[in-house]
């Protein structure tokens, strides 16, 4: 007969393997050790089945335990590893969000725009970053509204509480108001906020605020600028339109005193009736004269919009105007070349109507490539080294692979009132060269060897050549 | 004879008619370029010119007068003066520079003034060129000979520097005179210096 040695102390060392490895491994593992520990309970503890029928139970009871134990151990072991994974999850998301506060703080550090939620009942309000930045206080954890409107511009106080009632409302708002710092710094904002509702059913904005000083500044200096220019540019036009109107009139104006005189010359001494005639000629003389006597003080008067005479480099000239043409010449995809020599002598004048003339020039250039295939577009603004009269000159060509010139055209652009656009006045080339000529030099034009025409002007130099 | 230049034709026409009209001869060009291209006979003339015309304006055509050696005087006449423009123009030898609408009394004094100013120019010119055809009848001996008596030389350093005998020196200096028509050796001298002077 068998000897079996006592189970109590050993059945409960298997169970206790069966449940370690349930806790550790799970469901799978756990089952595997059930089987061998029932296995091992079986051929160590009992008595074969054959022999002892009372093995049976003892056999089932074991196996129960130890199925409620790997049962209970798989559950624990399936809890804890879906705990890891949201603590994972979560972990990931948490990096996700870090990382894409870190590129908003950014983005709001570079645009100048910081965001602010006002809950309107306790006007309680929240910062980003770059907010606390724009009205220069210390990050703080408890704010109100008290915070902002202490920053506000004494000025525009009344009505930034006049917007803050109508968002009371419910209203958004979208606005720019001026603030007054600490250090009496002033800054312009653009602030816009959007209501909604929250979850406690409360109303509250949602918005943005952006520091627009700097945007703000430049704009104004451009439009300065822009504004000069005008201003400067009328003058000159006014100017240079009576000068080429008193040329246009004043043709005609000396062939009726030219005719005049020759009937005079040509006419009999004789009667009453002759005398009549010749009293009318005189008239007509007088009259023509008159007419030319007040186009001249007309001229006189233009020609006082102050023109300034100072050096001027031309290479400044040359660059100034392609920056100024630089968003014409990209929209008609024209590409524009510029050669300028180091040393060019300055020369005498008015930087402001010389750069309108080779504006002038260049746009003419412009419009004349309209026609050519874009990949033909080139605009070359040269300056050289000349002569006029023998004496040191500076030449600006400006050439265009465009039209040219029909027959007998170029004979007349100069004309005033000659026009070949359909909106032209047929003033630009008129006042071109009444501007070149009063800075003592030449403006004429060229049909290319190759394609388009060549605009130059030569203006006499003045003093040494600066490098 | 009064040449008119200028791109309108108005003015170019009426100014035509008014000078016949004075008793003068005269021709119109619409440009420079006209004006140089048509063959013009060698009699006292001037020039009435317009400042400014398209292709080659009056400055111009003044100054390319001047390189080709034609003194024509030119009277300037502008719808469009400014004082630098007519300072330029009156330093290159202008006569005048009227604004249009001129009064008819000033262009024709000026022309009047620029045609007895051409008048003694062209006196020098046929004078010169008289001198010129007697000079080039004249062998190529008689006119070393005259380069050198021109030049203050006597007979015999003469015939010493050329090797020859006085007597013939002499006897070809009485034939440069009879050739050249000079009355004394002062005027010879004088017609050498015209010679030289435009040759040299």
């Amino acid at each position: 007969m068998h000897e079996y040695w006592p189970s109590t102390p050993y059945v409960s060392l298997l169970l206790c393997a069966t449940l370690f490895t349930a806790w550790f491994g799970g469901q799978g593992p756990g089952l595997l050790a059930l089987g061998l520990s029932v296995t091992a309970f079986y051929f160590l503890f009992l008595p074969p089945l054959s022999a002892d029928a009372s093995s049976l139970p003892r056999l089932l009871c074991f196996g129960l335990a130890g199925l409620l134990v790997t049962m209970l151990a798989s559950t624990q072991w399936r809890t804890t590893q879906s705990l890891r994974r949201a603590k994972d999850e979560l972990s990931a998301k948490v990096d996700a969000l870090r990382r894409s506060e870190n590129y908003l703080a950014a983005a709001q550090r570079l645009s100048h725009t910081g965001c602010f939620d006002w809950r309107v009942a306790t006007d309680e309000v929240f910062w980003s970053e770059e907010t606390f930045h724009i009205f220069e206080y210390e990050p703080m954890a408890k704010l109100n509204l008290e915070h902002y409107l202490r920053r506000i511009h004494p000025e525009d106080l009344a009505l930034v509480r006049q917007m803050i009632e109508n968002a009371r409302k419910g209203n958004d708002f979208d606005f720019d108001h001026r603030l007054l710092l600490p250090d009496d710094q002033v800054k312009h904002v653009h602030i816009m906020g959007h209501a909604e509702m929250n979850e406690a059913g409360e109303l509250e904005f949602v918005g943005a605020v952006m520091d627009v000083t700097e945007q703000n500044r430049t704009q104004d200096a451009l439009h300065q600028a822009q504004a000069n220019y005008a201003h400067i540019t009328r003058l000159t036009t006014m100017g240079e339109f009576a000068v080429s109107i008193a040329h246009e009139v004043n043709q005609p104006l000396t062939a009726v005193v030219n005719n005049a005189n020759a009937c005079l010359t040509l006419l009999p001494a004789g009667g009453p009736a002759v005398t009549e005639v010749r009293d009318a000629l005189a008239e007509i003389i007088d009259d023509a004269e008159r007419a030319g006597t007040v186009i001249a003080r007309v001229r006189q008067l233009a020609r006082k919009a102050p023109a300034e005479r100072k050096l001027v480099d031309l290479r400044e000239v040359i660059v100034e105007v392609v920056a100024l043409a630089r968003y014409e010449s990209a929209t008609r995809q024209v590409t524009i070349q510029t050669g300028m020599p180091a040393g060019l002598p300055p020369v005498l004048g008015d930087r402001v109507q010389l750069e309108q003339v080779l504006l002038n020039l260049v746009v003419n250039g412009l419009d004349a490539m309209a026609e050519v295939p874009a990949a033909r577009r080139f605009l070359l603004i040269r300056a050289r080294y000349d002569t006029q009269e023998d004496r040191p000159a500076v030449t600006i060509d400006v050439q265009d692979t465009g039209a040219g010139f029909a027959p007998g055209q170029l004979e007349r652009i100069f004309e005033a009132f000659y026009t070949t656009k359909p909106q032209g006045l047929g003033m630009g080339l008129a006042i071109s060269r009444s501007i070149i000529e009063a800075h003592g030099g030449r403006l004429w034009a060229e049909t290319n060897a190759g394609p388009g025409a060549t605009f130059s002007f030569c203006l006499p130099a003045a003093g040494e050549a600066r490098s | 004879m009064v040449y008119v230049v200028d791109d309108d034709l108005s003015v170019r026409r009426s100014t035509g008619r008014l000078l016949r009209c004075a008793g003068f001869k005269v021709q119109t060009f619409a440009s420079a370029r006209e004006f140089l291209e048509h063959p013009r006979r060698d009699v006292p003339a001037c020039l009435v010119l317009d400042v400014r015309m398209p292709g080659m304006g009056g400055l111009e055509l003044q100054r390319e007068l001047n390189r080709l050696g034609n003194t024509v005087p030119v009277i300037f006449i502008t719808a469009h003066g400014d004082i630098p423009m007519s300072v330029r123009a009156m330093k290159a030898g202008a006569v005048e520079f009227l604004t249009k609408p001129f009064q008819t009394a000033h262009l024709l004094d000026a022309i009047r003034m620029a045609l007895a100013r051409d008048a003694v120019a062209h006196e020098e010119r046929m004078e010169f060129r008289e001198v010129r055809a007697r000079y080039k009848q004249l062998t190529p001996r008689e006119r070393e000979v005259m380069a050198l008596i021109t030049a203050g030389r006597l007979n015999k350093q003469v015939a010493g520097e050329l090797a020859t005998a006085e007597r013939t020196v002499k006897f070809h200096r009485a034939n440069i005179m009879q050739k050249m028509r000079a009355k004394s050796l002062a005027e010879l001298v004088r017609m050498a210096e015209k010679i030289t002077g435009e040759t040299g």
